[in-house]
């Protein structure tokens, strides 16, 4: 019997992990969609981006239930518990981060109603540096791997640079073409996103460090191991 | 030692007790008075005698027995951990207990043996046909852990490695491939990899177990064709449609009384004449075109040379040139030459530089270079226009795609000159292609074979 419930509970933590790696996986998809919809100029892309994040909302629904359904009936200690709750903030931020996409799918839907601006800002490349760091962060969660985890975080600096370089280009735009504001300020919100998008990125490591480790890396500077 | 001789022995000392005891017994009964000392001590010494020799050749006969029997034992112990080795041969008749066991562990282990050849022969096939499949193959366990993960899959879904007992998550998160896995009943569903490949998924319950198997199929080229169909379907009406409508619109006009009127007259019938031409391009071009797919367009192949074949296309097209106040320059070495139909090649040059000319920027460039590439020549038309967007370059190739529909249109092609361009191409061996011009504008290439006994 006890062997049974054991088993039980060993894939009831199974599922949870597959979800929140799938889910983080649909929100990478998102971002990659909704900076197609961008680059192409693609309305009904821009709208199945938005159409899909009920998904997104409705695993964050699912995977909190279960999490808390494991907890209560459960009762897990150590790494289980850890797991658990890290689950729950997890959570948060990939849903958070399908928002952001959505919020870049709605972008592209207002710059596709103006003519198109010709520049030579390179928001697809923040937005790879973005997808990058998020499937390294789901890679070390599905691996359990801190060390690839604290490389995440540290990246995010790299995303933090070239956001604000990428901002002071659209901004000296405006400045030399005042013309193109309505076109340049939807693009520093999307700059605006993907830069967030890497913060919720970087929560994500930041919980696998302590879900491995059980120590708190948040709010403080990193030092890596070795 | 045998068991047979052990129950010969032992049946021996059991005789020899009753005996003694029998003779004690009659002893006893002889002459009861004269014997009395004697009959006190002897039958008792006699039985006693007689008991400890049976016992000592039974406890004898045990110990070998045990022997014998734990010999064996050994023996199969090592056949059960290597069904190679056997028990060696117990030396008695062929009804001897042990000699029977020792042959019975020896057939079994053959028995076993030849399973596991048969096993491991099954394995290799199964991962030779999995791993030459072109349909990617998972196996998962009712953990969800990798069982097979065959060489399609791994390319499909962009994965380095798979080891087998691995959970599946770890290596692979597209979405909808779990929710296949934990669907209960056998399903499809068609899915954007990573990799940007389509590809459809079937699940299937494993037979006779739990766990799943998952089949997925890379159908990206058929919904392109499926795509390309549709697209053509829909642009060949539009085509037609528009210069019919003109001239059914003209007509219309022309009998409800127009034709009385001189000036609008002309127009109208310019119009119908203008558009009669029009639908009369489109089908010749049809006609060319569906006559290359049959593979009925005549090639004739001949040495052609390339400077010849350049200023000849570029005479038809001058004036255009000369409208739009371009510029062609042209650079092709006097001696180079090309295999190639003439008629074809020149087909191929106009509607290249055709195109450029009316694509590029009035006042533009247009350049016309060929060159000795290895066994090929290769012709590029360069011009210095807007240029062709990356997502329309792969597609202009196609029958009635258009980049820029409006433009187009009015420049006046048909929409099919470069799906016949490169058809001739490929007709006469050779390739064409499209690339972004640096900083402005496109290229247009083309590589045909060089025409032999031309070497410079």
């Amino acid at each position: 019997m006890a062997t049974h419930t054991s088993k039980d509970f060993e894939q009831e933590l199974r599922t949870l992990r597959e979800r929140l790696a799938t889910m983080g996986e649909k929100a990478a998809q998102q971002i990659a969609r909704a900076m197609k919809a961008l680059t192409d100029r693609d309305d009904d892309l821009a709208r199945d981006v938005i159409q899909r994040d009920v998904e997104i909302d409705r695993d964050e629904n699912d995977v909190d239930e279960l999490a808390l359904q494991i907890l209560a009936t459960r009762q897990p200690v150590a790494k289980d518990l850890r797991f658990l709750t890290m689950s729950l903030k997890f959570v948060v931020d990939l849903e958070r981060i399908g928002d952001l996409a959505t919020g870049i799918a709605k972008r592209a839907l207002e710059l596709n109603r103006l003519p198109p601006l010709e520049t030579r800002v390179d928001l697809p490349r923040l937005a790879n540096l973005v997808q990058k760091n998020l499937h390294a962060a789901l890679d070390s969660f599905v691996q359990k791997d801190a060390d690839q985890a604290t490389l995440v975080i540290t990246a995010d600096t790299e995303i933090d640079k070239l956001n604000a370089s990428l901002f002071a280009e659209l901004l000296a735009h405006v400045a030399t073409d005042p013309a193109t504001v309505t076109r340049v300020l939807p693009l520093t919100s999307v700059c605006r996103y993907l830069e967030r998008a890497g913060d919720h990125v970087k929560n994500l490591a930041e919980e696998v460090v302590y879900m491995v480790r059980a120590t708190d890396v948040r709010h403080r500077p990193i030092v890596p191991r070795n | 030692m045998t068991v047979q001789l052990h129950t010969r022995l032992v049946a021996i000392s059991i005789a020899i007790a009753l005996i003694a005891g029998i003779v004690c017994h009659l002893m006893l009964r002889v002459d009861a008075a004269e014997l009395v000392s004697l009959a006190a001590v002897a039958p008792l010494a006699a039985a006693t005698a007689a008991f400890a020799i049976a016992l000592a050749v039974g406890l004898i006969v045990q110990a070998m027995l045990r022997r014998s029997l734990s010999e064996l034992a050994a023996a199969t112990r090592n056949v059960v951990r290597d069904t190679a080795r056997r028990v060696p041969p117990v030396a008695a008749p062929p009804e001897d207990e042990l000699r029977q066991l020792a042959e019975w562990v020896n057939f079994l282990a053959e028995d076993a043996e030849g399973s596991h050849r048969a096993l491991a022969r099954e394995r290799v096939l199964l991962a030779t046909v999995a791993e030459g499949l072109t349909q990617g193959v998972i196996a998962v366990d009712a953990e969800h852990r990798i069982e097979l993960l065959n060489d399609a899959a791994r390319r499909m879904l962009d994965v380095s490695s798979s080891p087998v007992g691995e959970p599946l998550i770890e290596f692979v998160r597209v979405p909808q491939l779990f929710e296949l896995i934990d669907n209960d009943e056998a399903a499809t569903t068609e899915v954007q990899l990573a990799t940007g490949a389509r590809a459809l998924i079937r699940v299937a319950r494993k037979f006779g177990g739990e766990g799943r198997v998952l089949f997925l199929e890379d159908v990206t080229a058929m919904r392109r064709l499926e795509t390309v169909r549709r697209d053509f379907v829909a642009n060949v009406s539009h085509e037609l449609r528009t210069p019919v409508a003109v001239i059914r619109a003209n007509a219309e006009t022309l009998l409800a009384g127009a034709k009385d009127d001189p000036v609008m007259a002309g127009k109208l019938i310019e119009g119908l004449h203008r558009n009669a031409e029009r639908l009369a391009r489109i089908l010749a071009d049809l006609l060319d075109l569906s006559r290359l797919d049959a593979g009925q367009y005549r090639l004739e192949l001949g040495t052609v040379p390339a400077r010849g074949a350049i200023d000849q296309a570029l005479s038809a097209v001058e004036t255009a040139a000369v409208r739009r106040g371009v510029t062609v320059e042209i650079a092709a070495p006097a001696e180079l030459a090309v295999a190639a139909d003439p008629k074809a090649l020149d087909q191929i040059l106009v509607n290249l530089i055709d195109n450029a000319i009316k694509y590029t920027r009035p006042e533009g460039h247009v350049w016309v270079e060929a060159r000795r590439d290895g066994a090929a020549v290769r012709i590029e038309v360069r011009d210095d226009g807007p240029g062709i967007a990356a997502k329309h370059r792969e597609r202009v190739f196609e029958r009635f795609y258009r980049a820029d529909p409006s433009r187009s249109r009015e420049a006046g092609g048909t929409g099919l000159g470069l799906s016949i361009v490169k058809h001739l191409v490929e007709s006469m061996d050779g390739q064409v292609g499209v690339e972004p011009n640096a900083p402005a504008g496109c290229i247009f290439w083309l590589r045909l074979p060089r025409a032999a006994g031309k070497e410079t």
